[in-house]
This record gives structure tokens, sequence and C-alpha cells, in this order.
């Protein structure tokens, strides 16, 4: 995806405290036509996201956290408890002016295309005409979708609709953007270029929560992350200080001899050390892929992966 | 709405007149009011379940506070951008296929409406008012009933309603581009149906001029020759030029071909005109005397199931319709060629009906004499003998009549002078019947001065702002139901309003026969003294006494009947704004009907815009 131009945002290191999002007590239950409880979805969620980080909501399906998102925008009204956007009601105008929302699945109007979706959204955010045309324009560059801006969204494939629903979720420059389970549904390449879109996005001091409940993407993107359970909360903190296991020791080097390694399971084994394992890392599919079609791209016609047999 | 009904000046109309009428204006606050207190009460109720009492007080309060500013800052960029968004959902939904549908049945409609029957006219002016009427009511009814419904259940809205919109914009938005769609279709079909219309009627006839025969004065009389499915009696004057007689709903004029080669081609008859009338009625008000001359009353003889609009005088006795019309001026004559002469005449036109006890000669109607009386002085002219024919009958009354008294001195009375009042311009027309066992059957309205034929492309324009008015009611409600019903339940909601429209006349009849004691008689009385009959076990012919607290009982009665009367407002009475009736029957739509269906449009669209400002508002949307 191509970059496009942002709006630094204002006092961006003197405010990184500040909180954006906050619920306290924050309780959602489902109930029937007649008041009866169906499901409690959300059980007193206290939580706190500070400007610049990247959020993540994790948890299974039916854990919360799209009902959390949903309280956030405004979407459905809690049953106790509060939930705080920019310290406002989120349902609150001068809330949604600056916020940006991609929805799990793009829900947009099939029958507009591209330009016209854009230049829709934009008109809800009162922007002047140029000013919506050059940001329109700006977008579907950066979405990689300006061969098939006059194509209504009906006849787009579910990668390009992703794509253009994060466009629309951009369109105000937001400083809040939620991004609901935004890798569902694109390939690799495209859940790489999200992830990296995430990236820059908080260098560009923007706040970000996202969930989803594939755990490598929110593991390589989420500053801090809270695992939601049957509405609950269970946890809660930086990812690399969850992930980390602190009772065990990796090392990893270069170019070590066989009788090197050796050596180094003689001493760990003398040492009383348990679960030994000394042998050649691997790497995950998803950068083995990458690997492939980055090197295929690089030199074309060439089979990848063959200086590794 | 149509001949029988009475228009009331605008600013009567608005206002209250005590024991009659609430008013346009009171009944909208009365219903204002009510529709504030239910929505808070219902608003409340509904907080209580989702947050509890004490909350739910806050939470009302604070949304009623909150909702004054922002439907003050309500942004025209938005409003459009929403109303843009709904016109290319209706188009790319392929709403305009109605059009090609009328279209089709127009091609179609010459094989079955029949130029040649009696009352051509009628016919296809109830045609083309009716069924485009009806075409764009169930497109509209269908894209504002499933808008917003579809936009849940697809969740788009959920990319609307994350960004920085009202809910009045997104109700307003819709409102604006369904009733975009609804007038570009409409306005097609109104064009479309004003050519086949005066297309419909096109025809000529010839005439021979060795078939005519000489007539008075130097004129020459005829017939023209047969063309759909009638032909006309023919009188040319002295000049060459000439005219038809009025048959089929229209005449046609007569001119002297100048380059003529036969009897065939000598004279020319133009095209039909006089077809669609467009007529000001100045209407007076009607009194009838019994068979002896007197007891005047509102109301002649009812001579049974007959069209309840009128009642009767009897024949051959003093029975008689009075007339009293006011501020008969000088403005209402009209020049009048008479011979050789031009004579100020005052244009009146009867339409009378008949009911007859026997049948006698049953193509020359029954006969009876009119005269006109000063109400003041007394003054009255000789009576003017006259046949009833049952169809409009235009009468030019001279403006010279021969005095009923034997007065030497004064043989002749001005209409206006001597017959007319010089207060208030009062003039008094008399009719009777003098055909022993017949009667005349006579209404309000149905007798007027004839003031001025105006435009009736003008008229047929204000009849379809008539039906606009409905779109956009119709419209307006389908979009409030959507807010809290799914689609299919919002449609029938719908269909039923639109239903109840059309009795709405009678509902608001009933209630307000009730507050105003119109019509006395009822037996059990309303919720309250019903509640106590039931208890007391007293059957509804019982008295219930003299007693204080019946009157309290009563008066309670009363309270339900005026909540009922204001409720009964809250929705349209969509008969109001179908004027077909006017222009079907040639009269012109006074510009006070238009006035007061703008007024009741705009006045209902401030309360529906609100209603469904509070539905969206307080709706759940991803519930």
């Amino acid at each position: 995806m191509a970059s496009v131009e942002t709006q630094p945002q204002a006092s961006q290191s003197s405010s990184d405290n500040e909180v954006i999002i906050e619920t306290r007590n924050l309780t959602k239950i489902y109930r029937d036509f007649w008041g009866r409880q169906k499901v409690r979805a959300l059980k007193a969620l206290d939580l706190e996201v500070r400007r610049g980080e990247i959020f993540g909501l994790l948890g299974p399906n039916g854990s919360g956290k799209s009902t959390t998102m949903k309280l956030l925008l405004g979407l459905l009204f809690p049953t106790s408890g509060q939930a705080l956007v920019f310290g406002q009601d989120p349902t609150s105008i001068a809330t949604k002016e600056r916020i940006g929302y991609l929805p799990e699945e793009s829900y947009l109007y099939r029958f507009l295309d591209a330009r016209e979706t854009l230049n829709f959204y934009g008109q809800l955010f009162n922007m002047p005409a140029d000013v919506r045309q050059k940001r329109v324009n700006d977008l579907i560059e950066m979405v990689g979708l300006k061969w098939a801006e006059r194509r209504q969204l009906k006849e787009y494939s579910k990668g390009m609709t992703r794509r253009i629903g994060l466009a629309q979720a951009l369109i105000n420059d937001p400083e809040l953007i939620f991004l609901d389970e935004p890798t569902t549904g694109l390939d690799p390449i495209g859940i790489r270029e999200m992830k990296d879109l995430i990236l820059k996005l908080k260098e560009e001091g923007k706040t970000v929560l996202v969930t989803s409940h594939q755990l490598a993407d929110l593991q390589d993107v989420a500053d801090r992350i809270a695992i939601l359970h049957q509405g609950e909360l269970k946890e809660l903190g930086r990812v690399d200080a969850l992930l980390k296991v602190s009772d065990e020791t990796q090392i990893r080097a270069k170019g070590v001899s066989e009788e090197a390694k050796a050596e180094i399971r003689a001493i760990l084994e003398r040492e009383h050390a348990e679960n030994i394992s000394v042998e050649n890392p691997t790497t995950t599919l998803e950068e083995l892929f990458l690997n492939i079609v980055r090197e295929s791209e690089a030199r074309p016609g060439r089979r990848a992966g063959s200086d590794r047999s | 709405m149509g001949i029988e009904d009475t228009i009331q000046p605008l600013s009567e109309w608005l206002l209250p007149i005590p024991g009659q009428q609430l008013g346009g204006l009171l009944t909208f606050m009365i219903a204002l009011v009510i529709l504030i207190v239910c929505g808070l009460v219902f608003g409340f109720i509904l907080s209580v379940f989702r947050n509890g009492p004490f909350e739910a007080f806050y939470a009302v309060f604070g949304t009623a506070v909150k909702s004054v500013p922002e439907l003050l800052s309500i942004s025209p960029r938005r409003v459009w951008a929403m109303t843009w968004l709904a016109f290319q959902e209706a188009i790319r939904k392929k709403a305009l296929l109605v059009f090609a549908l009328f279209m089709v049945v127009l091609l179609f409609a010459g094989w079955y409406i029949n130029p040649s029957a009696e009352q051509p006219v009628r016919l296809y002016l109830t045609f083309v008012l009716t069924f485009p009427k009806w075409l764009v009511l169930l497109l509209v009814i269908a894209l504002s009933v499933f808008s917003l419904p579809d936009d849940i259940k697809r969740r788009t809205i959920y990319t609307i309603y994350t960004k920085p919109v009202l809910p009045s914009e997104l109700f307003l938005g819709r409102l604006f581009g369904f009733v975009g769609v609804g007038s570009i279709v409409l306005f097609a079909m109104a064009l479309v149906s004003y050519i086949f219309l005066l297309q419909g009627f096109n025809h000529t006839h010839y005439i021979n001029a060795d078939d005519l025969v000489a007539g008075e004065n130097g004129t020459l009389i005829g017939e023209t020759t047969e063309a759909a499915g009638h032909k006309h009696g023919v009188t040319i004057y002295p000049d060459g030029n000439g005219e038809t007689d009025r048959t089929h709903e229209h005449r046609h004029a007569i001119s002297t071909n100048e380059g003529s080669t036969g009897p065939e081609d000598k004279y020319v008859v133009h095209g039909p005109t006089d077809m669609f009338q467009a007529r000001v009625r100045h209407i007076g008000n009607v009194r009838f005397l019994d068979r002896s001359g007197k007891n005047a009353a509102p109301r002649g003889i009812n001579v049974g199931k007959e069209w309840e609009y009128f009642s009767y005088i009897e024949g051959g006795t003093f029975g008689a319709a009075i007339f009293t019309f006011d501020d008969v001026n000088e403005g209402m004559l009209t020049e009048v060629v008479e011979g050789d002469e031009t004579k100020q005449m005052l244009p009146v036109e009867f339409n009378l009906s008949v009911f007859r006890t026997y049948k006698g000669i049953i193509t020359e109607g029954i006969r009876g004499n009119y005269y006109f009386k000063n109400p003041e002085t007394g003054a009255r002219s000789i009576a003017i003998p006259f046949t009833a024919k049952e169809v409009s009958d235009l009468h030019y009354i001279p403006r010279t009549l021969s005095n009923f008294k034997a007065d030497s001195e004064k043989p002749e009375l001005d209409l206006l002078e001597d017959l007319t009042t010089e207060d208030g311009g009062r003039l008094e027309l008399w009719i009777q019947c003098v055909e022993p066992g017949q009667y005349f059957g006579v209404a309000q309205n149905t007798v007027y001065i004839l003031e001025a034929n105006r435009n009736f492309t003008m008229n047929y324009v204000k009849c379809y702002l008539g039906i606009w008015f409905q779109v956009i009611l119709v419209i307006t409600f389908g979009l409030v139901f959507s807010t809290f019903l799914n689609g299919p339940v919002a449609l029938l909601a719908s269909f039923l309003a639109l239903g109840y429209g059309s009795i709405a006349g009678e509902v608001k009849g009933l209630a307000r026969n009730v507050i105003f004691g119109e019509k006395t008689g009822w037996y059990g009385g309303g919720p309250a003294e019903a509640m106590v009959r039931l208890f007391t076990q007293k059957n509804i012919m019982t008295e219930l006494g003299d007693y204080f607290w019946v009157d309290v009982v009563k008066g309670i009665d009363m309270v339900f009947a005026f909540m009922i009367y204001a409720f009964v407002n809250m929705l349209p009475d969509y008969g109001m704004f179908d004027t077909q009736g006017f222009v079907v029957d040639g009269y012109n739509i006074p510009i006070a009907v238009v006035a007061e269906q703008l007024i009741t449009v705009l006045g209902f669209l401030v309360a529906l815009v609100a209603v469904g400002y509070f539905f969206l508002k307080s709706k759940e949307i991803a519930a």
C-alpha cells in the first residue's frame, strides 16, 4: 500500500499518557423482548487505552471483544458502567469526528463505486469539496484501487472490499482508529501490508484499537493487549511482558559447529537444566511465504528456495 | 374533496370557532403536546427497563435537553450526502421501472377508455389522476419502509452511525432522497398523462353546407358529421362564424373556409374546446321552506335513500330553496352578446337533482322557476321558468329584470341596485319546482354564481400538488415506522395508515360529535361511564341519575373524547389532499385548499422528523 498524507497529531510527546479510551465497570447484558436476560456479554470491564498505542483485544468467538468495540463506538448502549472516548460519551458527534472504524466485514453500500463511497463518507465529515477530492485520490492510491475506482463494490473481491473499507475508516484522518478483525479475508501479503499500515499509523501518533483472534497478528503489532473470555477480562498488559517466559533461557547464534553445540548441551546438563533443546530454529510459515514472494519478485523465473535445497 | 365540501378561508380553518371546531392550529398544538407527553412516558418506561428508575430519569432528561441543540445543528452537507445516497439507492434498485410500467399501461389504456362515452372527460381525468397516484404511492411506500431496516440488516448503518451524523440528518436525508425520486416519477407521469389527455380527445367533425337550414335572426343551423361516437348541433351566425352545441362535455368553434372548393369544406370545424374547465364558484347559504312556504330549515325533504348531500323541495307547493349570496358585485357580471347588443349578465349555474314520483316524459326534465329577491327591501323579480336537466345548466341572468309588483314607476329592477342589499351585497335566489308530485334536489354547493373559468392546466397542477403532498406524507410515515419496526411490519403499518387516511374524516367526525354534542342520543357513554355501568350492573338504557359523580364521570369521558380527537389528528386525513373531485367535476381548486394542504404537511413533517429523531436516537443499532 502506498503512503498517504496525514496530519501530525498535536502535542504528541507531551500527551502520550493521555487516556483516549476509558471503560469503568462496563457491562452489557442482552435481553429478550420481555426483558429477560439472554446473555451477559460483558462483565464489569475496566480498561484504559492511551494516546499513541496499539491496543489489542483478544479472545475467542463470543468473548465480548466485538461487544466492547460496539459499546465504544456507540452502536450499543451499556447496561451499566460507562464507556468514554476522548473523555466523552461515544455517541457524541464531537467524538465521532475524531474516530475511524473498519468493521469486521466491510459493510459498505454495494451499489456505489470506490470513489462515490469515499466521497460520500467524506461529506459526512463536512469536508469541503476540494479537500475531500484530494483525500479521496490519496486514499484510493494508498489502498491500490485506482484501477478499479469506477467499479461498483458488488464487483469487488473480499480483499478489495477490505481495502476500500480501510480507506473509508481513514477518510477523516482520525486520531483513534477501531479495527475489527482487520486481517480477515486478506491474503498473506495483504495481512503483512495491513500490519505495516497499523505500525505506520502508530508512527503517525494515532491510537489504534484492534480486535482479532489471529494471535500472531496481534503479537506483531500490539503494544498492549487485553484477553477476554466469556465477557470477563482475563489478562491485560504489554505484549512483550506477557509473552516473556521468565524461567527459560534461549540462546541464538549463527555459525556454531556441531562440536560446540555438544559442548553447550554438556554444560547445561552439568548444571542440571531441564528440557534442554539445542537445534536449528524454524521460521514462521508467514515469514517463509513472504520471503518466497519477495525472492520471486526480485528474480522472476527462478524457483524460489532453490538455494536451500 | 369535491362538490360537497365547503372550503373555509385559510384564517377560518386555522383558528378555533367556539362550539364548532378546534381549528388547525389548536389541533396541531394539542396533538404535539400529547405526542411529547407520550414520548416522554414511553421513553421513561423503556429506560427504566434498561437502566432502572433513577438512571432512566436522567437518560430521558438528558436526551430531551440534548435534542434541542442537535436538532438545530443539522448540517446541510451531511443531509445532502444522505439524500444523495437514498436517491442513488432508489435509482439503482430500479425504482424508475415504475415509470416504464406506467407507460406500458398507458399504451394499452386507449383500448379500454372509450372517448365516445357520454362523459369522456370525467373518464379520462379519473384515470390520469388515479392510476399514477397509486403507482407512485406504492413505489414510495416500498422504498421508505425497507430502506432503513435493510441498512440495519446488512449493517451498512454501522459505517454511518460511527460517523458524525445526527439521527435527524439520517432521517431527513432519506426523506429528501425518496421525495426526490417520487417527485421525478410523479412529474414525469403527470406530464405524460397531460399529453395523453389532450391527445385522447382530438377528433374532427365536418359540416356539409348544403345540409344547413335557416334559423332565427339570419343564422344557419344543422349538424356536424359523427366522430368519436357523437355529433353536434351547429349554429352559423350571419358573419360566417359559428359554434356547435355542448355535447360529450365539449364544443367546437366554426369558421368559414376562404378557399373552399365545395359544400363539404365551406366551414372548418376547429378542435374541441371547453372540455377541461376550472370554474370558480361563488357559493351562497341555502335554506329551505316547507310546502306551506314557512318554517325555514337548513335541510329540505328527505325522499329516502338518495345522495345524502341533497335534500328536496316538493313541486306544485310553496316549498322553496333559498340561496343567499353575499358580496354580490359588478365584477361578477359578464358581457354576453345577444344579437347586435352586448349585455351585462350574471352567470348562475344550476346543478339540480330530480326525484320523480311518476315517470312523466323522461327526456324533458322537470319544470321549475326561480326569481331574485332583496332580503332587506323585499323587492323581487318576476319568476323565470326553467327545466331542471340533471346536468350543469348555466343561466345568464340579465342585469335588468321585470318587477314582480305592478309598479308603474319602477317596472324593472336592477339586479345590483334594487335586488342586492347595500350592506354586504346580499342577493337571494328562490328556486321552486312547479310540477306537482315531482321534487328538486338542492344542496349548498350546487347552485352558485360562476365567477370565472380559470386555467385548467393550473388546476391540474394543483391537483397533482395534492398527490405530491400525499407522497411526502406516505414517505415520512414509512420512514418513521421503519425506525422501530422491521421492513414487512413497517409496510403493513404504512398501508394501515394509508387506509385509515381514507376514512379519517369519518373517525374525526365521530370524535367531534361527542365533543360538540352534534349528534345526540348516544347510549352508554364513553369509557368511564361504561366502566361505571359495568361495575354497577346498569344497562345502557338506565339513567345514572342527577348526581355530582355522574357529572365527574361524564367530564372524564369528555377528556377521553378530546384525547381521541387529538389522537386521530396524529394520522393524516388523506382525503383532504385528494382534490381529484374538483378537477373531474370541472371546478377550480381554491388556493385556500392548497395552502391548507401545505400547512398540514409542514405540521406533520415537523412532528414526524422529531419522532423519527427520537426513535433513531434511542435505538441500539447493533442490538
